[in-house]
C-alpha cells in the first residue's frame, strides 16, 4: 500500500512548477515534504488531489491510478484554509463530509466526536467567522479526515498553532498513521520532522533533491559531525588550521565539528586526547534534516548562522 | 465500514442542499418571497385593476355663451362622445357609469374653468356667437392638443355648428337628434379568418398589456437578483477559500451544478408560491371586482391570464432562468472577490435587459411585433423566453414556433453547461488573476 509518484512535471507559463518530482509514501507512515516556498509542494498535492493535471508523469494509490480511486480515498487540508464564514462549524463538517458520502446522521456524530476530542465541543453551533484561527485550523483538520481517508495530504497542518493545539494534533497525527493510514505533510517546522517522519522528500524548484526514509537521507548525506567538549583549555586552534574539518557551532558543552567526506572521526578524537587533558565528550552524530535542508535548498552556511544570531530563534 | 458508492448525483445533491438552506433560511428571502407574493397578486387581479383605474368617466362640461343656440349641445356631444357598442342597437341608454364620457352643462365659466385646472374636469367647452354670426369654440383641458379629448371635442363642434345652422334654418332639435347618431362602422383585420381587432375592447387591451409586463419584469427580476446570487456563492467559495477542499471531494461541473440547482430551486420555491398566489387572485377576481367596482352582475371582465399561458410561462421561466444561472455562476467562477462580482456578470445582465427591453417595447407597440428582426430574436436562446411570452400573450406565435424555440433553449441550456463547467473548473483555482478572454480560453482548454 503505497502513494507512488512518478516523475510529475508541470509547467505554468514561463514557470516550470514541477519538473520530474518522485517519491513514494507508505500506508501507516509519516511522509514529510520540505522545500522552500514556491518549490512546488502545492502544486504536487493539487495533482495528487487530481485538482490539477500534470503534464507528465503519474500518480498511483495501490497500483492503480490515484485519478481513479474513489473520492473518499483522499484526505486534504490545503494551505488556504477555508470554512464558509456564516455557516455553523457542525453544518460545514456535515456539508464537507457528505461531500465524501458519509450520511449526514454520520457525519454529525464523528464531528461532535472530533469536537470533543480537540477540546471546542462547544463550538459546534457557533459561525466559522466567531472562531479563532487555531480553532479555524482544528475545524478543518477535522473536515479533512472526517470521511476516514486513506491518504491524507496536509499542506502545513502545524502552522500557526500553538503547543497545546499542536500536541493534539501530533496525537492524531500519530494515531492515524498506527491505523495504517499513509500521510503526508508539508511544513517549515524541521523539529515536526524529526519527531514524526519516518520519509521524508525535499523538493527545490520543482525537483526531488533528497529523498527516502530518514535514516538513509541523514546516511546518504555524507556528511560526519562530531560533538567534541574537552575540558580546561576551550581553545580549539588546532582544529582551524586541520583542512578537513570545520567548526560549525560553539557551546559552553562542546563543539559542533563538521568533517569533509571520508575523513576519519577517530582522527580528531585522537588529536584532542593529545592537546588537551581530558576529552568530556565525543560523539558522532547523524546532520539535523534542518542542516540537510539548508546544505540542499542552498541557503549558504553563513546566511544561515547570520540570520539565526540577529532573529534569536524566531521560527522554532 | 462501507459508504454507499459515490456518484456525481450524490454531490450535486449535497452542494444544492447546502445552497439551498443558506439562501431559503435567510430573512431577505423571507421578505423578498412576501413583495413578490403581492405583486404576483397584483398581475393576477390586472383585470380588476384595470377596471377599477378606468372606472371615471371623462368629464367633459359645456358653457353655453351663445343665448341664441339652436338644438342641445349637451345631447348632441353625448350622443357623440358615447358611440352605441351594442351593434343591435341605435343608441346605448345603459346606466350613467358606464359611459367612457359624462357631459355636463356648465353655468359658470370661470368656476369651471379652475375645475378643469384642478383636474376635477377633464375638459370645458365654451360656446360663443362671433361677431360674424357663426360659433366660436375653445376648450379648456389641461390635456395636450391631439388627445382623445381635444380630437372629440373638435368633431363635436362641428356637428354643434352644423346642428346651430340647420337650427337656423329652421329644423327642430327633435329632427336632428336622429341626424347626429353616429353610423356602426366595424373595424376588422384584412385576414378574414382573424378575430377582428375592434372585437378587443380599451380595457381588455391594457389588461393583456398589463399581463405581459408583470410576466416580463418578473422574469427579468428572477434573472438578475438569483443570477447575482449565483455568482456571489461561486464567488463565495473562492474568497473564503473553501474552494479546494470541495474541489478534492467534487468535480468543478458537479459544483456547477449542485449551485445552480440549489438557488434555482430556492427561486422556484418562490416562483411557485406566486403561482399560487396568482391563481387565488384568479379564483377570487369577481368577487373582489364587485367589491372594488361595486355592484358588477353582469360585469364580464376581460380576460387576464389564462392556463395555457402559465403554462408557456412556466416553461419558459425554468428553461430561460436555468440557462441564465449556468451563465451567471461561470462568470462569478472567474474572479475571487466580491467586489470584482458587479463588474464580471454585466454582459449577463445587458443581454437579460435586452431581451427585457424589446419585449417590452413589443408588447405595448413601440416596436412592431410581427417584424421579421422580433420574430427570429424571439427563437433566440436568451432572448426567447421574454420575447415568446410577449408573442403568445399577444397571440402572434403559434404552437409551433413555440415549440421550436423551447427546442432551441434546451439545446443552448446543455451548450452553456458544458462551456460553463469547462470555464468554471479553469475559473475556480485561478486566484487573483485578471480574467481576459484569452486567459479563459487557455484555462478553459487546460481544465479537464
Amino acid at each position: 500500500m503505497a502513494l507512488v509518484v512518478e516523475t510529475l512535471s508541470k509547467r505554468f507559463g514561463d514557470i516550470q512548477a514541477l519538473d520530474g518530482i518522485t517519491f513514494a509514501a507508505q500506508a501507516g507512515q509519516v511522509f514529510g515534504f520540505l522545500g522552500a516556498n514556491g518549490a512546488g509542494k502545492t502544486t504536487t498535492m493539487r495533482i495528487v488531489l487530481d485538482i490539477l493535471h500534470p503534464d507528465s508523469g503519474s500518480v498511483t494509490w495501490n497500483d492503480r491510478p490515484a485519478a481513479i480511486a474513489p473520492r473518499r480515498t483522499w484526505g486534504y487540508l490545503p494551505e488556504e484554509r477555508g470554512l464558509y464564514p456564516r455557516m455553523k462549524v457542525l453544518d460545514q463538517l456535515v456539508f464537507v463530509g457528505s461531500l465524501y458520502g458519509v450520511p449526514r446522521a454520520e457525519a454529525a456524530r464523528r464531528a461532535r466526536r472530533w469536537l470533543t476530542r480537540f477540546r471546542i465541543a462547544d463550538y459546534a453551533e457557533r459561525r466559522a467567522e466567531e472562531l479563532s484561527k487555531g480553532n479555524e485550523q482544528k475545524i478543518q483538520f477535522i473536515a479533512a479526515i472526517l470521511h476516514d481517508p486513506d491518504v491524507l495530504l496536509m499542506d502545513e497542518p502545524f502552522s500557526g498553532l500553538d503547543p497545546i493545539n499542536v500536541a493534539l494534533l501530533k496525537d492524531a497525527f500519530i494515531e492515524m498513521r498506527d491505523r495504517g493510514k499513509a500521510i503526508v505533510f508539508s511544513t517549515h517546522q524541521m523539529e515536526m520532522v524529526e519527531e514524526l517522519c519516518d520519509a521524508i522528500a525535499i523538493i527545490d524548484k520543482g525537483r526531488v533533491v533528497v529523498g527516502g526514509s530518514i535514516h538513509d537521507v541523514k546516511r546518504q548525506d555524507g556528511r560526519q559531525v562530531v560533538r567534541l567538549g574537552v575540558s580546561g583549555d576551550q581553545d580549539l586552534d588546532w582544529l582551524d588550521s586541520r583542512r578537513d574539518a570545520t567548526v560549525m557551532r560553539s557551546g559552553l558543552d562542546y563543539h559542533e565539528v563538521q568533517m569533509r567526506t571520508g575523513v576519519d572521526p577517530e582522527s580528531i578524537l585522537r588529536e584532542a586526547l593529545a592537546r588537551h587533558e581530558y576529552v568530556t565528550r565525543f560523539e558522532i552524530v547523524e546532520p539535523s534534516i534542518e542542516d540537510i535542508f539548508v546544505e540542499h535548498v542552498g541557503v549558504t552556511m553563513t546566511d544561515e548562522r547570520t540570520l539565526a544570531e540577529i532573529g534569536a530563534e524566531p521560527n522554532r | 465500514m462501507r459508504w454507499p458508492a459515490l456518484s456525481g448525483t450524490a454531490n450535486i445533491v449535497a452542494v444544492a442542499r447546502r445552497e439551498f438552506v443558506t439562501r431559503a433560511g435567510t430573512r431577505s428571502f423571507l421578505i423578498s418571497t412576501i413583495i413578490l407574493v403581492l405583486a404576483a397578486a397584483a398581475v393576477g387581479l390586472a383585470p380588476v385593476v384595470v377596471s377599477y383605474l378606468g372606472r371615471d368617466a371623462t368629464q367633459v362640461a359645456i358653457y353655453v355663451g351663445a343665448a341664441d343656440l339652436q338644438g342641445d349641445p349637451v345631447t348632441t356631444l353625448d350622443a357623440l362622445l358615447n358611440p352605441p357598442v351594442d351593434p343591435g342597437g341605435a343608441t346605448s341608454p345603459g346606466p350613467v357609469g358606464t359611459k367612457p364620457f359624462q357631459v355636463t352643462r356648465s353655468t359658470d365659466l370661470e368656476a369651471d374653468r379652475q375645475q378643469v385646472l384642478d383636474g376635477k374636469l377633464d375638459a370645458l367647452l365654451d360656446i360663443e356667437r362671433g361677431a360674424s354670426g357663426e360659433l366660436v369654440f375653445t376648450v379648456y383641458t389641461s390635456e395636450p392638443g391631439t388627445s382623445r379629448t381635444a380630437l372629440l371635442s373638435r368633431q363635436a363642434a362641428t356637428s354643434i355648428v352644423v346642428s346651430d345652422r340647420l337650427g337656423r334654418l329652421g329644423l327642430t332639435p327633435a329632427d336632428q337628434a336622429g341626424l347626429f347618431v353616429p353610423p356602426l362602422v366595424t373595424i376588422r383585420s384584412p385576414d378574414l379568418s382573424k378575430p377582428a381587432a375592434s372585437s378587443q375592447t380599451a380595457t381588455e387591451e391594457a389588461t393583456k398589456i398589463a399581463v405581459n409586463f408583470g410576466l416580463v419584469i418578473f422574469l427579468f427580476l428572477a434573472i438578475v437578483l438569483y443570477g447575482t446570487w449565483v455568482a456571489r456563492s461561486a464567488v463565495e467559495e473562492k474568497s473564503s477559500r473553501m474552494m479546494e477542499i470541495i474541489l478534492a471531494a467534487a468535480s468543478p461541473f458537479q459544483l456547477l451544478a449542485g449551485k445552480v440547482l440549489g438557488v434555482s430551486a430556492a427561486a422556484l420555491l418562490q416562483y411557485a408560491a406566486m403561482v399560487a398566489a396568482v391563481l387565488v387572485a384568479l379564483l377570487v377576481e369577481h368577487q373582489v371586482a364587485s367589491i372594488v367596482l361595486g355592484d358588477s352582475a353582469g360585469l364580464s371582465l376581460p380576460s387576464g391570464i389564462s392556463p395555457s399561458l402559465i403554462v408557456a410561462f412556466s416553461i419558459f421561466f425554468v428553461l430561460g432562468f436555468l440557462l441564465y444561472m449556468v451563465l451567471f455562476a461561470a462568470a462569478g467562477s472567474l474572479v475571487s472577490r466580491q467586489e470584482d462580482v458587479d463588474q464580471i456578470i454585466i454582459p449577463m445582465i445587458l443581454l437579460a435587459t435586452a431581451g427585457y427591453l424589446i419585449a417590452l417595447y413589443a408588447s405595448i407597440g413601440i416596436v412592431d411585433p410581427k417584424a421579421p428582426w422580433v420574430i427570429v430574436l424571439s427563437w433566440v436562446p436568451f432572448l426567447s423566453p421574454y420575447m415568446m411570452l410577449s408573442r403568445l400573450n399577444a397571440g402572434e406565435a403559434g404552437p409551433l414556433e413555440v415549440g421550436f424555440a423551447i427546442l432551441l433553449l434546451m439545446a443552448a441550456i446543455v451548450l452553456a453547461v458544458w462551456v460553463a463547467s469547462r470555464i468554471y473548473a479553469a475559473g475556480v483555482l485561478m486566484y487573483g488573476q485578471k480574467p481576459s478572454i484569452r486567459g479563459m480560453w487557455k484555462a478553459a482548454r487546460e481544465a479537464r
